[in-house]
């Protein structure tokens, strides 16, 4: 990649001598200094005006379509790949779905840089492309990677600065106005590079658009940072590639060189015809047609060779048009063929996730809840949400999570395209005191239960609380958010209110006897004299009744209307009181057994069953 | 060496010759002192029970960073133990209960002072233990032959491993294991791992379970036995009640005290309204064959006029 400062008269060199492609521009003759040298005293004149100058960064993403694809294959990454001008019908294949067809005249629209090496160019046929290099891989373009790609272009200029404009695909500029105090670190590191403030906010620009690079190679995609007064100005100095600064009031002298190519004039028809016109006049470069009188190119050019000439004056836009944005953290993968096997989807997830990882990480988010969405080789759609019990960015437990929905249901038929959705939340905020106990800290607490939920389920983890309800064994459960420690802890248990009594110690020496529930209660036999327990028998227990507490009856929600019984009959059902109906009426009793254990064992009235419902321990 | 160095020689008696100044020398002595085990685990250091019978069997309660094991049949007062010292870690700081099963019950955790909030649960009950636990550990076997028997023994490694990530996440005072009757066995290297993890995250760990199963990585070993368990009727002819049961604990064993004391302590349903009642005081008469302990019995408070003196 170029790195390197914009030096005028060497509008795409660099100081180092290495070049691109891209860059390769003749040299300035003698002459041309000349008028440079001039171009620079006009310049001086405004500096007042200068100093206040916006200052825009283009961040391009070069041969997007392939770009987005070798994103989401990174297998790719070096393999002579060419793209197909239009996809066209897709071709059954036995067993795995269809595949993408296409046929020999097919043109490529986009090739890679290895097959670029082997000689392959664009619209040459795929005839033509395979004659040279056999071992070429043709692919369409594919609107859901691009999408994708663009999100993630987007999340990374967001991540950098708040006032950002997508544009075309893979082109993103962003507004360098006041970033020196949201990023000080870049801000430090160009201070202790430049001697003066020039420099020294030069060399700020410098680590932006490092940083900026940095960040979009986070996201899988290679992007060259064009810095300028204007967004077509740093459009053009992204597309000669690398990094390119252009100083406040070096836009003349950078654009005098630039050829006629790079504006993409070509693009329409008109601009097509501009073009081949101005080059029968000799006008190869911005330079020259910035010399001309506006009124006779206008008159004669049109509206767009007026415009061209605004730009090769350096004139620009720096308004930057923000729109608002969905924030959808989503990625989509169209498989070339169709997958049956969960393991290979897993690698594919895999690679998901962790692209959205780093997404969400750009931007300070974990995720939430996940939606995956599987098209079908059956034309059909397998939707699922996947619920998330405590918001994580490790890739790890989210990728559980979905292993374990889809092995509990696995799709029905060969899967093609996948879609996976995560729902941004903020991280929780932790400040401990340094005077307190320490607390859990939360990133790792909730990586750690996201992994337990992941290994056991999102319902078996959390708080558990009493529901509200007279039920005995009604439970409900709640996300683990513990309070921060109390400032003075309160006193013991004999010392608080309500416990204390006259003459009681605080150290009682009496524990509280605990229940351990059995959920759901187990139906068990009990043999009874004149309705006297005797004996009792079930799945795990067999023994004498020794003693006797009870019975105590229980009897309620016999209020609820046979909608609401029916509901919770149902909840119930799939829940943990599997066997327990939604109005209870319940004799208790305590029955301590000959095995040695004092069990909670109680008698339906509805059902005139006998249930286990807990032990003393 | 003693000529060289002179304040290394630790010798109590002999520093006040040896060093003319006593402060100076307490200071050196401060410095060189010779490393003892017990004072790694200082008091403030240990979790309390507030049940001082207990406190005083096990040394001033159970310690931080390491794994304290708790045994003894279902019902025999595993849980209610665990809960006192879950009461006095959850008023400042976070704790987790873990077990095999469902069996915790949130309203006898209210009842014990266990600040609910401040507890994390969880169940794997549903991980199906060695299945699918063996596809996510990758170091340990959770199969593991009998050395006596054809038979295999199940390891709770669902169990093991959140108390791991639990323990890894940090900021947990206390961390309760709480095994089913079917746990009998866990392998050394995995107990030894559950010690480790202890050890670095400062918590304390308590493992429930029907028998010994960390073997020389536990730091107490107390085995819990149910002794009696007390009905009581308020009025001849009337309904029996469950007052509570007596509980007999005895150190197994202890590293940072002596072993094999045992005391008895009652467990009640209902703390405030029973005492227990002194064997000065009791007026059943001991019989032959009789343990002092049976001369223990919860006594409603009301007949001894209010709360009695507990022992």
């Amino acid at each position: 990649m170029y790195r390197g400062r914009f030096i005028p008269g060497d509008p795409c060199g660099d100081s180092s001598g290495e070049s691109s492609p891209a860059t390769r521009l003749e040299s300035p003759s003698p002459h041309d200094r000349s008028r440079l040298a001039l171009s620079n005293k006009s310049a001086d004149a405004g500096e007042v005006r200068k100093k206040h100058a916006a200052r825009i960064a283009c961040i391009l993403v070069s041969n997007f379509p392939l770009a987005a694809i070798v994103r989401s294959n990174p297998e790719l990454r070096d393999r002579p790949i060419g793209l197909i001008r239009m996809p066209t019908a897709k071709r059954p294949v036995a067993g795995k779905g269809h595949a993408v067809a296409y046929q020999p005249h097919s043109e490529l629209t986009h090739i890679s840089a290895a097959a670029k090496a082997a000689g392959i160019q664009t619209e040459m046929t795929v005839a033509q492309a395979r004659s040279l290099l056999p071992s070429l891989t043709v692919m369409a373009p594919s609107p859901a990677a691009e999408r994708a790609a663009m999100d993630a272009l987007i999340d990374a200029a967001e991540s950098l600065s708040p006032v950002f404009e997508a544009g075309q695909p893979g082109c993103v500029w962003i507004d360098l106005g006041g970033l020196e105090n949201l990023h000080r670190h870049a801000k430090a590191g160009a201070a202790a590079r430049g001697a003066n403030a020039p420099d020294a906010a030069s060399a700020f620009e410098h680590e932006i658009a490092e940083e900026a690079a940095g960040r979009v190679n986070r996201i899988g995609l290679d992007a060259a940072v064009g810095i300028a007064a204007s967004k077509e100005v740093a459009h053009l100095a992204a597309r000669c590639g690398g990094l390119r600064v252009i100083p406040p009031g070096h836009e003349r002298e950078f654009l005098d060189w630039m050829p006629l190519e790079l504006t993409e004039l070509g693009s329409d028809r008109i601009g097509e015809e501009l073009e081949l016109r101005l080059k029968r006049l000799g006008l190869r470069r911005l330079g020259d047609l910035a010399r001309l009188d506006i009124r006779a190119v206008g008159s004669r050019f049109g509206a767009t060779a007026v415009t061209l000439m605004r730009l090769a004056q350096g004139e620009g836009d720096a308004t930057l048009q923000m729109r608002p944005r969905s924030e959808v953290f989503a990625e989509s993968v169209e498989l070339e063929y169709g997958i049956e096997n969960l393991e290979a989807l897993g690698f594919i997830l895999h690679a998901m996730l962790k692209r959205l990882g780093e997404r969400l990480q750009l931007r300070g988010l974990v995720a939430g809840d996940m939606t995956l969405s599987l098209g079908l080789a059956d034309r059909s759609h397998d939707d699922r949400r996947i619920a998330v019990a405590a918001a994580t960015a490790e890739v790890r437990s989210l990728l559980m999570l979905l292993n374990l929905s889809l092995a509990s249901k696995p799709p029905p038929a060969a899967i093609e395209t996948i879609r996976l959705t995560l729902e941004p939340r903020p991280p929780r905020p932790a400040q401990n005191d340094m005077f307190l106990p320490p607390s859990p800290a939360p990133d790792r607490l909730e990586a750690a239960i996201a992994r337990i939920a992941a290994m056991c389920g999102p319902d078996r983890v959390g708080t558990l609380l009493p529901a509200e309800s007279y039920r005995p064994e009604a439970v409900r459960l709640a996300e683990f958010a513990p309070p921060p420690p109390p400032k003075i802890p309160p006193p013991p248990m004999g010392e608080r209110s309500g416990q204390k009594r006259e003459g009681l110690p605080n150290k009682t020496n009496i524990a509280r006897m605990a229940v351990r529930t059995i959920r759901p209660a187990e139906k068990i036999e009990v043999m009874c004299t004149r309705e006297t327990p005797e004996f009792v028998r079930g799945a795990n227990i067999a023994s004498r009744v020794i003693s006797i507490a009870g019975p105590w009856r229980y009897q309620g929600e016999w209020w609820a209307t046979a909608d609401e019984a029916q509901e919770r009959s149902a909840a119930a059902s799939s829940g943990w009181q599997g066997n327990a109906p939604a109005t209870y009426a319940r004799d208790y009793y305590e029955l301590a057994l000959a095995d040695g254990g004092v069990y909670r064992v109680y008698r339906d009235h509805y059902t005139l069953q006998w249930f286990l419902d807990g032990v003393y321990d | 060496m003693a000529a060289a160095y002179p304040y290394l020689r630790i010798e109590p008696d002999n520093v006040t010759a040896i060093a003319p100044n006593p402060e100076k020398s307490k200071v050196i002595l401060e410095i060189n002192g010779v490393f003892r085990g017990r004072e790694l685990t200082r008091k403030d250091r240990r979790i309390v029970s507030n049940l001082p019978l207990i406190d005083d069997l096990i040394g001033g309660g159970i310690v931080r960073g390491r794994i304290s094991e708790f045994c003894g049949a279902t019902g025999s007062g595993k849980t209610s133990l665990a809960m006192s010292f879950a009461a006095q870690v959850t008023r400042n700081e976070a704790a987790a209960w873990i077990e095999s099963s469902d069996n915790l019950d949130p309203a006898s955790m209210i009842a014990a002072g266990i600040e609910p909030t401040r507890m994390l649960w969880v169940s794997c009950r549903d991980a199906k233990l060695v299945h699918r636990a063996n596809r996510l550990m990758d170091d340990d076997d959770p199969v593991i032959p009998s050395l006596n028997s054809g038979w295999r023994h199940r390891v709770p490694v669902a169990s093991l491993k959140a108390a791991e990530w639990i323990l890894a996440a940090g900021g947990f005072g206390l961390v309760i294991i709480d095994f089913d009757a079917t746990v009998r066995f866990l392998p050394q290297s995995t107990a030894l791992r559950l010690a480790r993890a202890a050890e670095r995250s400062g918590a304390a760990v308590i493992v429930m379970g029907e028998r010994q199963m960390c073997g020389t990585f536990a730091a107490l070993g107390l085995t819990l036995k149910r002794y009696r368990a007390c009905f009581n009727r308020t009025r001849s002819g009337a309904p029996a009640t469950f007052d509570g049961q007596m509980i007999e604990a005895r150190v197994m064993r202890n590293k940072l005290g002596g072993s094999g004391r045992s005391v008895v302590w009652p467990a009640a349903v209902d703390p405030c309204g029973f005492v227990r009642q002194p064997p000065s005081s009791s007026p059943v008469t001991r019989l032959a064959g009789q343990s002092r302990y049976d001369l223990y019995r919860l006594v409603p408070a009301n007949r001894l006029g209010g709360c009695g003196q507990v022992e």
